[in-house]
């Protein structure tokens, strides 16, 4: 029984974690090429978590056949915020600025969507919504699995084109050393477009997976930004791949910490977690040695 | 005067950081297929030039010309799809990806040439710096010395009308040095292109270069021949000091 218990535990931090871990390699990926922690990716989540409630609500459109639209908007609304908005910050040495945008976005997004969505939390609900699995006794909900199904694959899809692809081979350049990628001949604009386009077009599919599963409202972008940062940094600043399991990661810990401590601990200890990683291993979990400056 | 020889111009560059002028006036040719030694002691503003010419620095006046085009302010990425590729000092390969992916990155942004496959190029490419055993490892696992071939593999990768290369024999033995010596000459050979080389060790460049400059606090002090600047004084006096009164 007791065991039963603890796998429920567990595979719940896994399906939850994956949420993380999408919108954790967004980040890793904008802060490969722009070096910044892209502070609007949570808002983007909850905002695009908005669209698909509305394109349930006002147009009838099932939340995971809405993916197909929301994808390809989100990442031309991500290229279009790296040309409007970041193109002549991203030429400045000082880092400072593109970050300071990305949190005067973020909050320029939160507001929106407190005129247009109201404080009130939302929440999809469908004909699945209440379905749910129950091999071996734990209770795994539809919606996560497809959800983890969807970050899965999503993972993959952005692994394969960063490794297979040139567009992705120039991304990681960049990534590594963007001066020389420019001296390479590779447009620094583009790259960091591209960047942006999968960024934001991660926070949609993870924004479309979390209305499934999650009552959600405007502020909640900025608590989700901290929690991808968190997964971001148990994985290695930086790390694409390690981004992803510590989403995971990050995903157990909280679901094993509001168990086993208690409900209100579980921010606490994610928090407390987050501190001793950087302290300790800053290089993240999963990821060799790091560089000394 | 056959100025149509010439690939690469700089008019007057002047560039300072904070009060610091590094380059002053600075005039200087490089020809078609030539191989210039730009050479001067530590802090002499061999390395801005590099980095006026790829762009990196705007020079504060003065103007960069390359195949009678100006190219002064362009965007990096734009004078290397002009034709100019380069490498750098401490050695700059993407340490987490492969050898082939390196020199891929090169062939395919570096430079617009339709006539030949971007992978052949490359390959190609790695032919000629005897890389080819080692290109699907990481570059992070090459020693410096093939780290290096790897760099000068980038920089011809894009087939570039003009090649800089920043002390590529820093930190290698004697026989590391002779290999990367006869791969650049071959190189040369075989694909036809210039070179502005800077190096610490005079006596390569005063060996293997079709004309040299010498820099000193931002200065030319010398150009032309390698033995005309071997006697002439001014050198002399800025390697070894004052002769004594």
């Amino acid at each position: 029984m007791n065991l039963i218990l603890t796998l429920r535990v567990l595979v719940n931090g896994v399906l939850f974690g994956t949420t993380y871990g999408i919108a954790a390699v967004g980040l890793s990926l904008i802060f490969g090429t722009m070096r910044i922690i892209f502070f609007a990716q949570g808002t983007f989540i909850i905002f695009f978590a908005y669209i698909s409630y509305w394109l349930l609500t006002l147009l009838g459109i099932d939340p995971y056949l809405s993916l197909i639209i929301v994808i390809p908007a989100s990442m031309l609304l991500g290229s279009a915020l790296y040309y409007g908005i970041f193109k002549e910050a991203a030429a400045n040495e000082d880092k400072n600025i593109s970050l300071l945008l990305a949190i005067g976005l973020m909050y320029l997004m939160e507001n929106f969507m407190l005129v247009v969505w109201t404080p009130d939390p939302r929440s999809v609900v469908t004909s699945y919504t209440t379905l749910v699995f129950r091999p071996f006794g734990i209770v795994i909900p539809f919606t996560r699995l497809t959800t983890l199904f969807i970050a899965v694959l999503t993972a993959a899809g952005v692994f394969i084109f960063l490794k297979k692809t040139l567009i992705g081979t120039a991304v990681r350049a960049a990534s590594e050393d963007v001066v020389s990628t420019t001296l390479m001949g590779i447009n620094p604009n583009w790259v960091n477009a591209v960047a942006f386009a999968i960024g934001i077009g991660l926070a949609g599919v993870a924004g479309v997976a979390l209305a499934t599963i999650y009552p959600f409202d405007p502020s909640y972008g900025f608590i989700f930004a901290i929690k991808a940062l968190i997964a971001l940094a148990l994985g290695g600043i930086g790390n694409v791949y390690g981004a992803l399991l510590g989403g995971i990661l990050l995903g157990l810990i909280e679901s094993l910490g509001s168990f086993y401590v208690g409900g209100g601990w579980a921010d606490a200890i994610s928090y407390g977690v987050f501190l001793l990683v950087l302290i300790f291993r800053p290089q993240g979990l999963f990821g060799g040695s790091i560089k000394k400056a | 005067m056959d100025s149509s020889n010439v690939v690469l111009r700089l008019d007057k560059i002047c560039k300072s950081f904070g009060g610091l002028q590094v380059l002053v006036d600075l005039d200087m040719n490089v020809e078609r297929d030539e191989m210039l030694g730009l050479i001067g002691p530590n802090g002499a503003g061999k390395s801005t030039v590099f980095n006026v010419i790829t762009s990196i620095y705007r020079p504060d006046r003065g103007d960069i010309f390359f195949l009678g085009e100006k190219i002064t302010g362009l965007a990096p990425h734009k004078v290397c799809h002009r034709g100019i590729s380069r490498t750098y000092q401490l050695v700059k390969t993407f340490l987490k990806m492969t050898v082939l992916e390196n020199v891929m990155l090169a062939s395919v942004y570096g430079g617009k040439h339709p006539d030949k496959g971007t992978m052949e190029r490359a390959l190609e490419t790695l032919e000629l710096v005897e890389l080819t055993p080692r290109k699907d490892i990481l570059a992070t696992h090459l020693t410096l010395s093939n780290r290096r071939l790897l760099e000068i593999a980038m920089a011809l990768a894009s087939m570039p009308v003009l090649t800089l290369l920043d002390e590529p024999m820093a930190g290698l033995t004697t026989v590391e040095i002779h290999k990367l010596l006869e791969v650049i000459k071959r190189a040369r050979d075989e694909r036809k292109f210039s070179i502005i080389w800077i190096e610490h060790r005079v006596d390569a460049i005063l060996d293997f270069c079709d004309r040299v400059v010498v820099l000193d606090y931002g200065v030319k002090i010398a150009d032309g021949k390698p033995d005309e600047v071997a006697n002439d004084p001014k050198f002399i006096e800025a390697y070894l000091g004052e002769p004594a009164a």
